[in-house]
């Protein structure tokens, strides 16, 4: 059996929820499993097949998605295994609570991406939205495994309130980067926006440019070596996740400590050029 | 000449007492509103600028317009369940209406599979996304004006959105504490002048600090609850003066903290409420403390009850294919006009219709005389809650219901009649979800 | 139009049928006497073999009201979760009242009442039940912790005047019977008591919770109000709680007091884990004692919510909300609300054994007149779980297979597994229809007898008690089939039922000039005007007979 190919029929209209067009009903039920399930867009449901040609294509396992202009929400959500090409942009919830399986998007993709991700790959070849890897709505926890790669700039609350895993976005990040994280590590290649690190408890923001002014509740433990940096730095570099603006050796950074008013002890890490 | 003519009889004008004033939240139910038939009214108890402006507003009644050409009621009607009946992404919105109006249209909505959102819903998002997520203690105003001893008041001043906040429910002495004190600080926010004269009577503080970052003071002064002497500052404000606060904090009574989120700077600014809901419970650890979130222009806090208890979600929900799917990033009504192909926008409350993209189909029910930059594809004048029908309203504490009763008849429909006429109207082609 | 419904297995326990095989008539909402062979019944149903009772009426569920709200807002991940689901509103300890409707008509539930009705929040209520389809509702009205009914407590109101308050306040909030919950704690935990005891005076208004309890007992009394005082009780949820309970029974000295969610408030402090069931102590003084009725409030296993005015004991609880949020308030000088998610695991052995001190309550209580079928929906499950608890009550070898699932240290702490008890279809019938129409007054309800509303439940007789119950055949209301083989075939409004008690107006003068000083509220406005309810079309009223009960 070979991967399918999703060409959008009309990119003209509402978004479409790609809830539950995964690899794995591919997988269990064949090309009419996956040609019969019945996605929203707009007010009504519509047949996979009336809303996207069907084409054998590619590697067993694999869906890639043409979208062509359409607004695809929810590409991968709680996806387990397999692959997902994104030949295009992303709307909202890529990736969402996605348990395993890679995800790959070639353009941008917007809010929430990862949120509550568990386990699995997210690529983001453009930019992404706001809340990254963050809860959704109600939510108390944000991703709690797997690892986001974005290779453009992403918004605000980037890992807002994640529990572990990895992000990594290679261009800038906007305010609140890391907000009430409670462990897990942000990695952001160019400059951050304000309130980096807001109410963490725990868990690692590495920054390659110092934030405007020391954030509130933080209190900076000086400039160190801090001997972990190698043996992240090879992790990450293994991954793509060590973005270009990163030096690309050594183990000197600034430590910020915080943020103390919600007692907690994380830390936004300024890597400083070897 | 004029002179022979006979001068016409003069109307007395008719003594409205104990209005319910509808507006702004507060529920304020003392009004004395005079009638001057057939149809001005004028607040004549208080000079609220909410109340007295809103209740002088009332032009005449016009006809409905479909394409801009006055139209029977009936064709108006029928024109928009014509457009909605043929639209794919309809929007339900606005929602400025009363629980009637609510119902209406949430069955409307259902009926077209539509998302639904009210026009206020940021200001509502910042508060109940943290409800959503943490939960919270709060108290309402009767506990405020009885038992309270220190009122927080943190960010802009209220009063601005809630102009008899103060007077109403702050300056009266506590009946419920003894001894029956009452002091008031403000956390990064400047007391208009009519607060300063409603508070006369009691002891006011205004600890002066960037109102942008209120979030940070909220922090430092619930660290610094557990031991104030090693308090730090923030926002601009000394720590000394965090100190001071939170041992006040600790030994009052019965402390409330109140802020008006729609007024906060930031497009975050539910990080920052959430900032004062754990200043809220930690110092529950020492004392009773409450929050009190204000809101409910419009009857945001009512319709959004009225959603809630309908489909078991709150605002910003889409109801296509029959299961109510609550999303408040997708369905927030500014972003889904963007992709939607028919909105229906409901503002009873006020002359208000936002403008939506370029060839929207829009089908408004608003009072009339409301200036639209736009010429809605169907316009359906209605009348206000409160002034043209009885109208049950809910108070900015989410707890007490008031029915607003009607003043004056200037022969308009109301929301909710309009809505379900809509709905009946449809197509029978249109499923229902 | 005239209906018969022919030889089914009438249990009807109100007029002393218990299975016999007997025809039904229906006409004009109502059960006639036999019309005689002469008349030609519209609609037949052919009901052989079937069994056929009243419907249900369930006297304590939370399903209106500002906490209910709270509670779905709290729950977002199990709506979230019902979205994915075709019919994902099984199951949910949060439905949206169109839900409420439907699954308890599915259930063969023709009414279902609102215990924890707020006076400041009463309007909101009853807007929100006029939304809930197909069944009757009304509310309880919650007293015993505001500002005004204990100010005139401690200042010496002679029993008159007090029950004067309770009347004006049952009237002018449309309300059916009067709840106190936990007297006098919420309004000391406002003024930071986080416990008070039976017989300690309150930390502003100098008056003991005894002292509140049997001052609404004795003004229920004196109102004649058909429902006796519906009473949440003290340290809810604390091990040795069972003394208060005993304490509230003996404080109101022969006056009827009900006791709710019961199981909740029947633990002991023996033994290693300091916590025991004191199932048997409370069974013992309701068997003895006539003018005690108690509604169970069972827990079952999985993630539900618990809400109650009690904000003292949910403060308590919050420490152990699963998911990890919570919402307290302080309400308008009326009481508060605490909503805590909750998840009740089998493995967890305090969780085990409240499961087990709910199925005691259940099996040494004699009287299927005076114990109710409850979960205090959600609290200690949603209501949808109730014919699961009947198949716990109807089948013994059911109950003991699932006990031994549970922490394995439970069975050295309950004697749950020597009971014996099985309840018969007949017992059931009591528990869940004749009982509560009879507690609550509906004299109308409940039974099957000529005159009844004909709200009638058929089912298939299926060995298994959670399928027979979980999808009856026919359920009618007012006439009306509204469900055939658990599916809703039609949509109606039920009705909201009140009492208005007679009182001596004098006190309103009193109340306007509070409500002017404090309240920031006229007391015309608080009034709930007749037209208000269900749009005019909906009061049922229920006698008062002072002196009856």
């Amino acid at each position: 059996m070979s991967g399918i190919v999703l060409t959008i029929r009309d990119p003209a209209g509402p978004p479409i929820d790609m809830s539950g067009v995964l690899p794995e009903r591919l997988a269990e039920g064949g090309r009419e499993a996956l040609a019969g399930l019945m996605l929203v867009r707009g007010r009504g449901r519509h047949r996979l097949d009336a809303l996207f040609t069907l084409e054998d294509s590619g590697p067993a396992g694999t869906l890639i998605l043409h979208p062509g202009g359409a607004v695809l929400d929810g590409v991968g959500t709680g996806m387990n295994t397999g692959e997902i090409r994104v030949e295009g942009e992303c709307g909202a919830y890529a990736g969402s609570a996605m348990r395993g399986g890679t995800l790959a998007v070639a353009g941008n993709c917007g809010a929430f991406a990862a949120a509550e991700m568990s386990g699995g790959r997210l690529r983001v070849a453009g930019d992404a939205g706001d809340f990254l890897g963050a809860p959704l709505a109600g939510g108390t926890r944000g991703m709690s495994g797997g690892s986001v790669v974005v290779m453009g700039n992403a918004g605000d609350r980037v890992g807002e309130r994640i529990r572990r895993g990895l992000i990594a976005v290679h261009g800038r990040v906007g305010s609140l980067c890391g907000a009430r994280m409670i462990a897990g590590t942000i990695v952001v290649g160019a400059g951050c926006g304000p309130d980096p690190g807001q109410a963490m408890r725990r868990g690692s923001i590495l920054l390659a440019q110092a934030p405007d002014a020391v954030p509130s509740g933080f209190v900076d433990g000086g400039m160190n070596d801090w001997l972990f940096l190698d043996l992240m730095r090879k992790e990450l570099i293994d991954g793509g996740a060590w973005p270009s603006g990163f030096p690309t050796a050594g183990t000197r950074a600034r430590r910020l400590i915080g943020d103390r008013s919600a007692g907690g002890i994380g830390e936004v890490l300024v890597l400083a050029e070897a | 000449m004029a002179s022979e003519r006979p001068t016409p009889p003069v109307a007395r004008p008719v003594v409205h007492r104990d209005v319910v004033c509808p507006f702004c939240g507060l529920g304020c139910d003392d009004l004395t509103v005079e009638e001057e038939p057939p149809t001005t009214l004028a607040v004549r108890s208080t000079d609220c600028p909410v109340a007295c402006e809103r209740f002088s507003r009332t032009p005449p009644a016009e006809p409905p317009r479909v394409a801009g050409v006055p139209v029977p009621l009936m064709e108006a009607v029928e024109a928009a369940a014509a457009l909605l009946g043929a639209a794919q992404a309809p929007l339900v919105a606005g929602l400025g209406t009363d629980v009637d109006g609510a119902r209406a249209a949430l069955s409307l909505a259902e009926r077209l599979g539509a998302v639904i959102d009210h026009a206020l819903s940021d200001g509502l998002y910042r508060n109940l996304a943290v409800l959503q997520r943490t939960g919270w203690i709060a108290t309402t105003l009767a506990e405020l004006r009885n038992r309270c001893d220190l009122l927080l008041v943190a960010g802009p001043d209220p009063a601005a959105l809630h102009p008899r906040l103060f007077e109403r429910w702050v300056a009266p002495a506590p009946a419920l504490q003894t001894p029956p004190s009452r002091e008031v600080v403000f956390l990064c926010g400047e007391p208009l002048d009519a607060t300063r004269t409603a508070l006369s009577g009691l002891p006011v503080t205004v600890l002066v600090g960037d109102p942008a970052k209120i979030g940070d003071a909220a922090a430092v002064l619930a660290a610094a609850l557990a031991d104030p002497s090693r308090a730090s500052g923030a926002a601009g404000i000394a720590a000394r003066d965090i100190a001071a606060l939170a041992e006040r904090l600790r030994k009052a009574r019965y402390a409330v903290v109140a802020w008006a989120a729609a007024a906060f700077a930031s497009p975050h600014a539910d990080l920052t409420v959430e900032r004062l809901v754990r200043l809220v419970r930690d110092a529950n650890r020492h004392t009773r403390c409450a929050g009190l979130p204000l809101a409910g222009h419009d009857n945001v806090v009512g319709v959004n009850q009225v959603c809630t208890w309908r489909f078991g979600v709150p605002l910003r929900t889409s109801l296509a294919g029959g299961m109510p799917l609550h999303d408040p990033h997708r369905f927030a009504w500014a972003r889904y006009a963007e992709v939607a192909d028919a909105v229906v926008w409901v503002s009873a409350f006020r002359p208000e219709v936002p403008a939506f993209p370029a060839g929207q189909t829009v089908i408004a029910l608003a009072p009339p005389g409301t200036a639209m930059a736009d010429e809605p594809a169907v316009f359906i004048p209605v009348g206000t809650p409160g002034i043209d029908h009885a109208a049950h309203i809910f108070r900015s504490d989410t707890v007490v219901a008031l029915r607003a009763r009607r003043l004056i008849d200037r022969g308009l429909p109301d929301a909710a009649t309009v809505l379900k006429a809509i709905a009946a109207a449809l197509p029978q082609e249109v499923p229902a979800c | 139009m005239l209906t018969k419904l022919a030889g089914g297995r009438v249990y009807d326990p109100a007029n002393g049928r218990d299975g016999a095989v007997g025809d039904l008539f229906i006409q004009d909402g109502r059960i006639v006497a036999d019309p005689g062979p002469g008349a030609a019944p519209d609609e037949v149903y052919d009901l052989s073999g079937r069994v056929v009772m009243a419907g249900a009426i369930d006297i304590h569920s939370h399903i209106a009201g500002g906490k209910v709200n709270i509670a779905r807002l709290l729950m977002a991940e199990e709506h979230r979760a019902a979205a994915q689901e075709p019919c994902g509103c099984v199951g949910l300890a949060t439905p949206s009242t169109h839900a409420t409707g439907c699954r308890y008509a599915q259930m063969g539930y023709t009414a279902a009442f609102e215990p924890a009705m707020l006076p400041s929040n009463a309007r909101h209520a009853h807007l929100e039940m006029a939304d809930i389809p197909l069944i009757d509702t009304g509310g309880y009205l919650v007293l015993g912790n505001d500002d005004l009914l204990l100010e005139l407590l401690a200042s010496g109101a002679g029993e008159e005047v007090v029950a004067d308050y309770v009347g004006f306040m049952l009237n002018a909030t449309r309300s059916l019977a009067v709840k106190a919950v936990n007297p006098g704690g919420i309004n000391a935990f406002k003024y930071n008591q986080r416990r008070l005891d039976v017989d300690e005076t309150g930390p502003f208004h100098a008056i003991t919770p005894r002292r509140i309890l049997t001052a609404l007992a004795g003004a229920v009394q004196r109102l004649g109000i058909p429902h006796p005082l519906h009473l949440h009780g003290f340290n809810l949820g604390v091990p040795g709680n069972v003394e208060a309970t005993l304490d509230s029974i003996a404080a109101v000295d022969g006056l009827r007091l009900h006791l709710t969610h019961v199981q909740f408030h029947a633990y002991g402090m023996e033994g290693d884990r300091k916590f025991s069931s004191a199932a048997a102590r409370v069974a013992e003084a309701v068997n003895g004692r006539p003018n005690i009725s108690v509604d169970v409030g069972q827990i079952m296993f999985g993630q539900t919510v618990t809400a109650s005015a009690d904000t003292m004991a949910q403060m308590g609880n919050a420490g152990l909300a699963h998911p990890k949020k919570w919402v307290m308030m302080d309400i308008e000088c009326d009481a508060g609300c605490g909503v805590v998610p909750f998840r009740y695991r089998d493995k967890a052995f305090v969780n085990a054994l409240q499961w087990a001190i709910g199925l005691e309550l259940f099996l040494l209580i004699e009287d299927p007149w005076r114990i109710f079928l409850t979960t205090d929906h959600p609290n200690g499950a949603p209501f949808t779980s109730y014919p699961e608890l009947i198949r716990l009550l109807m089948d013994r070898d059911h109950r003991l297979a699932r006990m031994a699932e549970l922490h394995p240290a439970l069975p050295e702490h309950t004697i749950l597994g020597t009971l014996t008890r099985e309840y018969s279809l007949g017992e059931i019938a009591t528990m869940t229809r004749a009982a509560p129409a009879r507690i609550l007054g509906l004299t109308d309800r409940g039974h099957l007898g000529p005159g009844a509303v004909a709200d009638i439940t058929v089912y298939t007789d299926r060995p298994d008690r959670r399928a027979m119950f979980e999808t009856p055949d026919l359920v009618f209301k007012d006439g009306r089939l509204i469900v055939r083989d658990g599916v809703v075939v039609a949509f109606l409004q039920g009705r909201t039922h009140v009492v208005e008690p007679a009182y001596d107006p004098t006190i309103e003068s009193w109340m306007a000039r509070r409500f002017d000083e404090r309240m920031g509220q006229r007391l015309t406005h608080f009034r709930i005007a007749e037209d208000e309810m269900r749009g005019g079309a909906g009061l049922i009223r229920h006698a008062c007979l002072p002196g009856a009960f």
